[in-house]
């Protein structure tokens, strides 16, 4: 029961990342591989302010998805300015600068948390308390999954109002040919840090509910696999549409317990499946560009 | 700058009547738009050199000028896609004025919320359409119109989150108004149809009432007409009075030479650019000097190629195009296979058809000629119609959806583009940048023909190409012409070139056939009557 | 000055990296990440060929050759059949990170997740006049200036290196001349695993070598591309070097958390002050017409 209750949370979180991932690169055009550093830096920021500040959880989220918008504009602003392939090199850029950020921020000679170690570097942060929301203390497996899954229903919501607004249809015409959606006077860099500051924003809350179960935070979830990992997400499951991210979220965790299922070995484990992500985006890329579920085809 | 002043037909005199356009409705408007002394230039080359407008209320404007004379860069100036080097730009379209002074100060131009955008220029009523068009391509016809109403607060994400009951019901009101324009417009049989999939002509009316439903007062248009047949242009005729009669709206048309007499019929000015800058004449003047037939060119190369016991046939084509065979009578012998043999062709471009034609039962019907050794093949067809489309898909650079090419006998299908040269095929593209980074030297090491000395800059070896003018790039790329036995595509040979160039490239268009047992295919644009 | 000499013979690794970058990118407008793949790989197959008794007169060759061949499968099974479909640069872009991610994955299968060194023992070091190099900067600087500037002649002095030029300019008219453009794309994908798998032989002789460095490696050269010009041949190289040293300066007076901060803000520097690069000639990277 626990383990369904385990696979559950770990499908909202990664439902929730998908979703915002999906909204930027499925309507928007903009392929940003900087996605986990921002599911990081919402991590890290609901993990300090609860430790160190004892905020509750509704605070604490609140906050890590205001840092996650705020540096958004890492990535929004060279939106302005590069098309394609550039764009992405500067968001692998912006990814690998974020990871060296976290993972080099500290100083062991500090309490973990505070400025001159605010990360603790790559030791982590761990022993972050269970989420609290109005003074209650959610630490059961089931309180949890009842949070998360309240999120995803909440998010879902969310992106769904946004997919089927004047707003995406914007965002697509821009994708299309922006320099037409200027003609007609569209403020497209407006448009541009609107999508990557709520894509931003939304990735930052999944990382905060990750912080809230997992309870140990390290820089392994900011590395460039863990954004490749959720773009494969996307290309598998489809983008564009409403259904193609969970459908994507879904295969993502599917993949791990069926390679459990093979008995394979531990260690090869972590390669095993990222090989197969591997190969599963060239398969897409080459044969069936709208993903499984998707509606806009990357040709 | 090269100008190509001489390759242009003697006007010869018509008098046409006008049939709309008051001289004073042009008097009566107000000043909207003023530019003064607007200079650019790109690498090197000056293209505008002080231009200076005055546009009315009300007017409309024919701006017409040779390829390359710079037209497409004054239109992307006045719609803000473009900064000039110098100069002021005034615009007064809706109520509000503005002022551009260029060169920007330094704190101008590093300032991100940049002072002068097509965006910031479209926010002062001012609309454009682009010579390809641009709609969006993956949303429906409705959603290419609704996408341009201004001020929409179902595209700010917060107010579709907290008012969202607003926002669907502005965008109901919306929706309807659209259709209604579809509706006015005559596009409402398409209105859920991807706009990837309309015809030509339903797609300019769509870009055309994009632009409109925008809130463009003055609207800019690159080439509206190009690509249509006679009654595709009657339609966009139609609409851009209407709009111009009813609405109010100011029309800027930039056309190449060879639709102009239409449009001159509803123009009130005429600019004309040339060596940089615009003179601006009521269009009254020149309807006196336009030419009712425009084949000079043709003339001329008939004149050099036809001879005694040369037969010219014929054809017309769909879309008024017009396909000429000089062909030598004797000594043919019977039997000989065709040097290039095209049958039924047809090529799409993404959905559009481009080469072949519709028949009333709906089937495709597609192009078909053949071509013997020594002839000379002229197709002579509008903007548009699809003359480099069809070349580049003979060389193979381009699909073709149907039918059939021979070369030689050999059928080449699937045959890559360098295999069919490497076979004989060889083609000349209009415009050709060749190889910018190669020096002249590098270029002929690379095209391993013989070639004699060649004059001015050309014969300073250690060049690079990127340097060269237009005219003298094509007196390089000419030299394909002197391989024996090919057969060579030409698209717009004489393009750019000054009367000197194009003499030259008419000798060596003679030479290849007569002494070189060559076949030409050559390309060249028409009047669409 | 040491600093400087440090920063130089790093800096000159990554601009024979970002020329191998350019060797896949000029002629064909392909962002070749899977390099980022063949980089990571040439170490681990010298390490495999040393450890099980060959030396290096054996490791070079083969580390080399099979490099070659890995880029060159990739633009036969992969880039090849996407321009063909006129496939857009995300779908490029994606399939090459996904060569990417298997061949590190496969390294890892392989060999295990660890660092690792292909020399043992003390680095032999020279001392000229106040400065001292190490065998392997020596080797680093040498090899990377002749590969960068054996290249350049390759380009400038050899048919088939004008003819890859030409690619690079005008593809439509290079085929219209008679050549094969499969052909020529193959080469430029072989000359980037080439200079590439060289490369990090050399960095990782230095310094040592695990399944990751890969990509660090290869967005450092495309940062380099960029800043130098990414339609010049020179400008990467140049810009290779001046970055290394550059970061060196960073480590010796900042520290070395603030090297990539460094390079992040003079990236973010170059593209918006000066986009086309310090050599580059066309027209800006912006969405403009």
């Amino acid at each position: 029961m626990n383990y369904g209750l385990h696979l559950l949370i770990y499908f909202d979180i990664y439902a929730i990342l998908a979703l915002s991932l999906n909204l930027i690169v499925g309507n928007s055009g903009l392929f940003t591989m900087a996605q986990a550093a921002y599911f990081a830096v919402g991590g890290y920021t609901y993990a300090i302010l609860t430790m160190n500040f004892g905020f509750g959880f509704i605070p604490a989220a609140a906050s890590a998805m205001f840092v996650g918008g705020i540096l958004s504009l890492a990535v929004s602003l060279p939106a302005w300015r590069f098309r394609g392939d550039f764009f992405v090199l500067i968001t692998l850029a912006v990814q690998s600068l974020l990871f060296n950020v976290i993972n080099n921020w500290s100083n062991t000679d500090f309490p973990p948390g505070t400025i001159r170690n605010l990360t603790n570097g790559p030791l982590g942060l761990a022993g972050i308390a269970g989420p609290t929301i109005w003074g209650t203390k959610l630490d059961t497996m089931r309180s949890l999954s009842v949070l998360s899954s309240v999120l995803l229903v909440i998010c879902c919501l969310v992106f769904w109002l946004l997919q089927v607004s004047p707003w995406v249809r914007l965002l697509k015409s821009m994708r299309d040919d922006e320099l037409a959606a200027r003609g007609l006077g569209k403020n497209v860099r407006l448009l541009k840090i609107q999508v990557l500051t709520i894509g931003c924003a939304f990735a930052a809350l999944s990382g905060a509910v990750y912080s809230s179960y997992v309870t140990f935070i390290d820089p392994s979830i900011a590395t460039l696999d863990q954004s490749i990992l959720l773009l494969s997400m996307l290309i598998v499951g489809g983008t564009g549409n409403f259904r193609g991210p969970l459908v994507g979220a879904a295969v993502l965790l599917a993949l791990p317990e069926i390679l459990r299922l093979v008995q394979l070995p531990d260690w090869m484990a972590g390669n095993v499946r990222l090989l197969v992500y591997g190969l599963l985006l060239i398969a897409m890329v080459h044969f069936r560009p709208q993903g499984l579920a998707g509606e806009y085809k990357l040709r | 700058m090269e100008t190509s002043a001489n390759y242009l037909p003697r006007y010869q005199m018509e008098k046409k009547p006008i049939s709309t356009g008051e001289s004073s409705s042009r008097v009566d408007g107000r000043e909207i738009l003023r530019a003064r002394a607007i200079r650019k230039s790109f690498g090197g080359q000056v293209v505008l050199d002080g231009a200076s407008v005055d546009l009315h209320e009300g007017e409309v404007v024919l701006l017409r000028g040779d390829n390359g004379s710079g037209k497409t860069t004054l239109l992307n100036i006045l719609t803000g896609n473009l900064k000039p080097d110098s100069g002021t730009v005034w615009l007064d379209a809706d109520g509000t004025e503005e002022k551009f002074d260029f060169p920007f100060r330094w704190w101008q131009t590093i300032n991100p919320f940049s002072h002068f955008s097509p965006e910031r220029v479209a926010n002062e009523s001012i609309g454009r359409t682009w010579q390809d068009i641009r709609t969006f391509k993956s949303r429906s016809v409705l959603d290419n119109i609704a996408v341009a109403t201004p001020n929409q607060p179902g595209e700010n994400p917060l107010q579709v989150l907290i008012r969202n009951g607003g926002t669907r019901r502005f965008e109901k009101t919306n929706e309807s108004e659209c259709r209604e324009l579809l509706w006015k417009l005559g596009l409402k049989e398409i209105e859920d149809a991807s706009a990837e999939r309309v015809s030509l002509g339903q797609a300019k009316r769509l870009a055309i009432a994009r632009a409109v439903r925008a809130g463009a007062r003055v609207l800019f248009l690159d080439e509206p007409l190009s690509g249509l047949d006679t009654d595709g242009i009657d339609e966009i005729i139609n609409l851009l009075t209407a709009l111009v009669e009813k609405d109010r709206l100011t029309l800027v048309i930039v056309e190449h030479v060879f639709n102009i007499p239409r449009i001159l019929r509803v123009a009130h000015t005429v600019w004309t650019l040339s060596d940089g800058i615009v003179q601006s004449v009521e269009a009254q003047r020149i309807l006196e000097d336009l030419p009712s037939e425009f084949d000079d060119v043709v003339k001329k190369l008939l004149g050099q190629f036809a001879k005694p016991e040369c037969r010219v046939e014929e054809c017309l084509l769909h879309g008024g195009a017009r396909f000429l065979r000089i062909t030598d009578v004797k000594a043919k012998p019977d039997g000989e296979v065709p040097v290039l043999d095209v049958r039924s062709l047809v090529i799409r471009r993404s959905y559009r058809l481009v080469i072949g034609y519709q028949v009333l039962d709906g089937a495709i019907q597609g192009l078909s000629f053949k071509l013997y050794r020594g002839d000379v093949g002229i197709l002579c067809a509008p903007n548009g119609w699809g003359k480099s489309t069809l070349l580049e898909a003979l060389v193979g650079i381009l699909p073709s959806s149907d039918g059939q090419v021979f070369l030689r006998g050999v059928d080449l299908h699937q045959v890559p583009p360098w295999e069919r040269v490497r076979r004989g095929l060889r083609m000349l593209t209009a415009r050709n940048k060749l190889f910018p980074t190669l020096s002249i030297q590098e270029y002929l090491s690379l095209s391993n023909q013989p070639s004699e000395r060649k004059q001015g800059r050309l014969s300073n070896l250690k060049q690079s190409i990127g340097e060269l003018s237009g005219g003298e790039r094509q007196q390089l790329s000419l030299d394909k012409l002197s391989i024996p036995n090919a057969v060579t595509l030409l698209d717009e040979p004489f393009l750019g070139l000054d009367a000197r160039a194009a003499r030259h490239a008419s000798e060596q268009l003679w030479e290849a056939t007569n002494r070189l047992n060559g076949t030409l295919l050559i390309a060249l644009p028409s009047s669409p009557d | 000055m040491q600093i400087i000499l440090n920063g130089l013979i790093s800096g000159s690794a990554i601009a024979l990296l970002a020329v191998a970058f350019q060797s896949v990118y000029l002629p064909t407008r392909v962002f070749f990440l899977g390099l980022a793949g063949v980089y990571a790989m040439a170490p681990f197959i010298a390490y495999g060929v040393l450890n099980s008794g060959g030396g290096w007169m054996l490791a070079i060759p083969l580390t080399l050759s099979l490099c070659v061949a890995v880029s060159i499968a990739c633009e036969w099974a992969n880039h090849a059949p996407l321009s063909r479909r006129n496939a857009s640069d995300g779908a490029h872009l994606i399939a090459s990170l996904g060569i990417y991610i298997i061949i590190v994955q496969v390294i890892s299968l392989v060999w295990g997740n660890d660092a690792k060194a292909l020399r043992t023992g003390l680095n032999a070091t020279t001392q000229i006049a106040t400065l001292v190099v190490t065998e392997a900067q020596l080797i680093t600087l040498c090899g990377s200036t002749l590969l960068v500037g054996g290249t350049a002649l390759f380009l400038t002095r050899t048919d088939l290196g004008v003819r890859l030029r030409a690619l690079a300019d005008n593809p439509l008219e290079f085929q219209l001349f008679g050549y094969d453009l499969n052909s020529h794309r193959i080469l430029a994908f072989a000359m980037a695993g080439f200079l590439a798998s060289a490369d990090s032989l050399f960095v990782s002789f230095d310094v040592g070598f695990d399944p990751h460095l890969g990509m660090n490696a290869l967005l450092l050269a495309v940062v380099v591309v960029i800043i130098g010009g990414y339609d010049s041949f020179w400008g990467p190289a140049l810009a290779g070097a001046l970055l290394g040293i550059l970061r060196a300066l960073v480590v010796w007076f900042l520290g070395a958390q603030w090297q990539d901060a460094t390079t992040f803000i003079l990236l973010v520097f170059f593209l918006f002050m000066r986009p086309q690069g310090l050599l580059g000639r066309s027209r800006r990277l912006e969405v403009q017409i």
